[in-house]
């Protein structure tokens, strides 16, 4: 997949999945391969520079705290700017999936 | 159990600009996690501890994919970081480096050929080499992008020899060069291969070869 999808695809599966609930980085890779029957799976490499970049961008923030085996883990949630971003994010995906779908039928094949 | 902390620490050490605390104990929560899944799964400590080892990606690369994410005033794209920057800085370098020498042997040497300038500039070329590689790897390039930074010189001298001698051979009406062709390409040859195998030479410590890569650093933790 072109790279440049497949990054704007990770920016959209996890702001989506942000946006339920705060999720550190273990979880949220594991909850994407389960939620997708593990069409999209992040490992560590392509995980966390992305993660590092959309708090860097201010769409996430970071905080430690102790997860429900008293494990401290670093909770990404989503902030009030990437929270907007959703909006956009979804309705640039639909469009394209609807430019795809227009021109090769993927849905209909 | 194993000190996940202590295993990425470790390997961030190696690189030249290691994450700070906060980070490593993240990565190192990711993994004690994936190793706590796999038992989970059945899979015994050791095998278990094997699997996320195995996982790892190769670490240059995530170091400095990380670094560029967390710091915004980076300016150069990753291309032009691992391959075009230190391209450009290594045929710099040599060309400076060649203008010195020439400079130099020509005012206190006045009757020395080419081959008393060639030489000792010759000679510098490894260091090049290294030093072109060298940002390269610094910037989490590849061993191909290393390889290219490192012998950029010496590709972009034969690029032009390749389109400047044979043109100048036809525009002057070189007779001897027209019809001694073969003699003309290995002469070409004889003063490029060294240079490239110069700059190789010195690139070389540089490419990790059997070294540093990525499966020798998990072979080393598993020590």
């Amino acid at each position: 997949m072109n790279s440049r999808i497949a990054r704007g695809s990770a920016e959209l599966a996890i702001v989506t999945l942000l946006a339920k609930q705060p999720l550190y980085g273990f979880e949220i890779a594991k909850r994407i391969e389960e939620d997708t029957d593990g069409a999209l799976r992040f490992t560590l490499a392509s995980l966390y520079p992305m993660l590092y970049e959309l708090e860097n961008r201010g769409w996430v923030k970071g905080h430690w705290q102790p997860n429900r085996a008293g494990r401290d883990r670093r909770y990404y949630s989503l902030t009030p700017k990437g929270r907007k971003q959703l909006a956009p994010l979804r309705r640039q995906w639909r469009f394209f999936f609807q430019a795809l779908d227009r021109l090769a039928g993927v849905t209909r094949a | 159990m194993r000190d996940w902390k202590k295993i990425v620490r470790d390997l961030d050490a190696r690189e030249d600009r290691p994450w700070p605390d906060e980070v490593i104990a993240e990565l190192a929560s990711h993994l004690e996690d994936s190793y706590d899944e796999f038992r989970v799964q059945g899979l015994g400590e050791h095998e278990a501890a094997e699997r996320v080892l195995s996982s790892l990606p190769e670490w240059r690369r995530l170091n400095h994919a990380i670094q560029s994410a967390r710091y915004t005033w980076r300016t150069m794209n990753r291309r032009t970081e691992q391959l075009w920057f230190p391209a450009l800085v290594t045929l710099l370098a040599a060309n400076l480096l060649l203008m010195v020498f020439a400079r130099a042997i020509s005012f206190w040497f006045p009757n020395a050929g080419p081959t008393a300038i060639y030489v000792p500039w010759l000679v510098t070329q490894p260091f090049v080499g290294a030093f072109g590689a060298h940002l390269s790897r610094r910037a989490g390039g590849l061993r191909s992008a290393r390889v290219l930074a490192g012998l950029f010189p010496s590709i972009v001298i034969a690029a032009v020899g390749l389109l400047l001698i044979p043109a100048s051979v036809f525009l002057e009406r070189n007779v001897w060069a027209m019809t001694h062709p073969v003699l003309l390409v290995l002469g070409g040859l004889a003063w490029q291969v060294p240079v490239a195998v110069a700059l190789f030479c010195g690139a070389l410590p540089f490419l990790e070869i059997g070294g540093l890569g990525a499966n020798s650093v998990k072979l080393g933790m598993n020590r």
